[in-house]
């Protein structure tokens, strides 16, 4: 199993700029809408000299 | 905010949610709340130009905070597609979102069970085309999950794990496996195509798997999925479902995935009628063995 919560100093999960959490390969930003309601954007944490597979997700 | 009540004949709660009832109806592409947001249009559900996932609070909830939770998970910023023309590492990162979630919901003291699903196609219902799912935080047990730790009981240990069990040993019903994961259409399984992907080690949510099994889940998925839409050669409706453990603390649960697609041919639905609906006994036209080869077939020779 994965360690949880993950090691943010773990160079593979480096934070993109601006962004604020990590879970797993996933980096976090939250923000709330105008009317108050949540929402959480998920990207993977990509390092920076990794291939992205197929290209099409990015 | 919903309101509930309990239903003395049946034993169970109905929910009034009524403001779903104006809730966005099978909108226009030029008008899809789940599309990124781009320059020179209005603004969408999602403010960013592209995004990967994303997760945010359904405007026509069911359930709220203090009392549960309603969230849209939303797989693509690409409007055209499904769960099974993600690419491997879009839906591998979906399990990682799932997982995120489940464990952040089962948190909180309001919510006794995490529901995560997807309806795909109209004719279960889906009120938008963009690929996406559904989270709830259930403010009490469901009957379903009462129903599966009535057959723990019942069975003395792991209903799951010991219906794996014997479907790997009859073998006769499973369609697809790998190193983690088995798909199988239940013995008495109640919709024409109804399968199981369930996890082969004892995982009692996302949060016990490892990212092997994660990996091997999402894999599993897709390739169920993608046998599904070739089965009659058209897009396959399909009602999936996420069952995993309580987060109440009353009882555990084996995580696995459970697919209720009501085609029975290409253009007939199977519908609750008179029998479901009013004895609760479901009447099938095929056999779950027929259905399983045809499953197995169609997915042993695709992607």
């Amino acid at each position: 199993m994965p360690a949880f919560p993950p090691d943010p100093s773990d160079p593979e999960l480096a934070p993109a700029a601006g962004l604020s959490e990590h879970f797993g390969p996933l980096v976090l930003e939250r923000l709330v809408k105008d009317d108050g309601r949540a929402l959480i954007r998920f990207s993977r944490a990509v390092p920076a000299d990794a291939t992205l597979g197929d290209g099409a997700e990015r | 905010m919903s309101v509930r009540r309990f239903n003395e004949l049946r034993g169970e709660e109905v929910v009034y949610a009524v403001a779903r009832q104006d809730r966005t109806f099978l909108p226009d592409t030029e008008h899809c709340p789940l599309c990124p947001t781009r320059p020179g249009h209005p603004p969408t559900e999602i403010p960013f130009s592209s995004y990967e996932i994303v997760v945010f609070d359904n405007l026509f909830a069911t359930f709220e905070a203090p009392q549960g939770a309603a969230e849209v998970v939303v797989y693509t910023d690409d409007h055209e597609g499904s769960f099974s023309t993600l690419a491997a590492e879009r839906a591998e990162a979906l399990m990682w979102v799932w997982r995120q979630r489940y464990e952040e919901l089962a948190a909180r003291a309001d919510i006794d069970y995490v529901l995560i699903f997807e309806n795909r196609g109209v004719e279960v219902g889906t009120t938008l085309h963009h690929p996406h799912g559904q989270i709830y935080g259930f403010p009490f047990l469901p009957p379903v999950v009462a129903l599966e730790l009535a057959a723990d009981a019942r069975l003395g240990g792991c209903a799951a794990c010991a219906l794996l069990a014997r479907e790997l040993d009859d073998a006769e019903r499973v369609v697809y496996e790998n190193e983690s994961v088995v798909a199988y259409v239940p013995f008495a399984a109640r919709w024409p195509f109804e399968t199981h992907v369930v996890l082969r080690e004892h995982r009692s949510s996302l949060v016990e798997c490892s990212a092997d099994e994660l990996k091997a889940l999402a894999s599993a998925l897709q390739r169920l999925t993608r046998g599904f839409d070739r089965v009659f050669a058209r897009p396959f409706p399909y009602v999936m479902v996420v069952h995993q453990a309580p987060t109440d603390g009353r009882g555990d649960g084996h995580l696995h995935v459970e697919f209720y697609p009501p085609l029975r041919t290409a253009e007939k639905l199977k519908y609750l009628a008179g029998c479901e609906q009013g004895a609760g006994t479901f009447i099938m036209d095929v056999m779950p063995e027929a259905s399983a080869m045809t499953l197995r077939d169609v997915i042993a020779n695709g992607p």
